[in-house]
């Protein structure tokens, strides 16, 4: 199935500040929020690598099968991450779903995580990809296959890993998570995401509907 | 290919996120370096004792299957494919199959004697496999000590046949 299938859902065209009446704080316990910062999200500040900040569109859930992409506009050799399937946000008990994330401390090494009782297990290898500015980062969740996305910028999409878990199959939220960077910028635009039609869920159902198969 | 049972080790993806990885990862790089797909160089699925079955690629070189048994806490089980049979292994080896599951995963005896009997040369690395697959404990944080406990709820983990497709 072609990657992305749902638009964007924020451009952050506004004043600094909050995320604003669409966004949810925080994905991990204790994670301050991420802002607005010249029509961009970013990180609450731009030192310090730690703690990273998050939120999540919490206008809406999405999925089961479910996708999440935006674009790096400033890379800031800082970490960041993208959610899926997200459920209980900001339990530090219960946190659930999964992620795409660079690694902190090696932002060229990515990993797709499974995250169950806010306890993150990478799933499979790590893998390389360098992000430049413009380029984007994804993650979708089709049935029990969790794959990561990238784009050049003015490229194409291309899958760089997909991993197969059954841990976590309701809808959630989609959201984002970003590393302060070393005194400069990390930010992304264009957050986007959403239910995927045709996605596996949905073939089942249909099926179902036709009579076809259990 | 190969068959590993390999440790999760701790590693947190960022400070204030406890983290996990399957230890086959510290090999990753030499087993793409053997010509694995980037993409998927190897395939786990975790079973009991925070421990994972994991199928490395044929092009995975004798150096690094070496290198990778020789690592702490990983337990290889000498078979390439599911169907072959323990018989083939020496009994000290198949022994050592046995008291892993027993001593490090965390399976009793008599549940190992129980489904596979007393004689592992009677079964293939399927049917052992598939025993260690018999379940999982779910993971959870334990703040005031900062570790990671895995003691429930009890989860049935996905088939061996999952990772043997993916990986060749």
């Amino acid at each position: 199935m072609a990657f992305p299938t749902t638009s964007v859902l924020d451009s952050f065209t506004r004043a600094d500040g909050a995320l604003g009446a669409n966004w949810g704080t925080p994905v991990t316990s204790g994670n301050p929020a991420c802002k607005v910062a010249t029509n961009q999200i970013a990180p609450n500040v731009d030192t310090g690598n730690s703690p990273y900040a998050d939120g999540y569109w919490s206008a809406a859930t999405f999925g089961p099968d479910s996708e999440c992409y935006a674009t790096v506009t400033s890379v800031a050799n800082a970490a960041r991450a993208l959610y899926a399937r997200v459920v209980n946000p900001g339990n530090a008990s219960t946190l659930a779903g999964y992620d795409l994330q660079s690694s902190f401390g090696a932002v060229t090494t990515w990993g797709l995580y499974e995250i169950t009782n806010n306890v993150e297990t990478l799933m499979g290898a790590t893998f390389t990809q360098t992000v430049s500015a413009n380029d984007a980062i994804g993650i979708d969740c089709i049935g029990t296959t969790i794959a990561a996305h990238y784009k050049a910028s003015g490229g194409s999409w291309t899958t760089l890993a997909s991993r197969t878990n059954s841990a976590h199959s309701a809808a959630g939220n989609i959201g984002v998570s970003m590393q302060p960077g070393s005194g400069s910028a990390n930010r992304m635009d264009d957050f986007a995401g959403g239910t995927i039609s045709g996605g596996a869920a949905a073939v089942q159902q249909e099926l179902m509907l036709l009579g076809v198969g259990s | 290919m190969a068959w590993f049972f390999a440790p999760y080790k701790r590693r947190d993806p960022r400070p204030g996120s406890p983290g996990r990885y399957c230890a086959m990862d510290d090999f990753t790089a030499q087993i793409i370096a053997d010509g694995a797909d980037p993409a998927n160089p190897w395939a786990e699925i975790e079973c009991l004792g925070n421990y994972a079955v994991v199928k490395v690629p044929s092009t995975t070189s004798a150096a690094t299957l070496n290198a990778i048994n020789a690592a702490p806490g990983f337990q290889r089980v000498p078979l390439a494919r599911l169907d072959d049979p323990l018989s083939t292994l020496t009994a000290a080896q198949r022994n050592q199959v046995q008291n892993f599951i027993v001593n490090t995963l965390g399976y009793p005896l008599s549940e190992l004697q129980a489904d596979l009997g007393t004689d592992l040369s009677t079964h293939t690395l399927r049917d052992v496999i598939r025993f260690t697959l018999k379940r999982k404990l779910l993971p959870r944080y334990n703040q005031p000590t900062d570790t990671i406990v895995l003691d429930g709820p009890q989860v049935t983990p996905a088939p061996v046949e999952t990772i043997d497709a993916q990986i060749s």
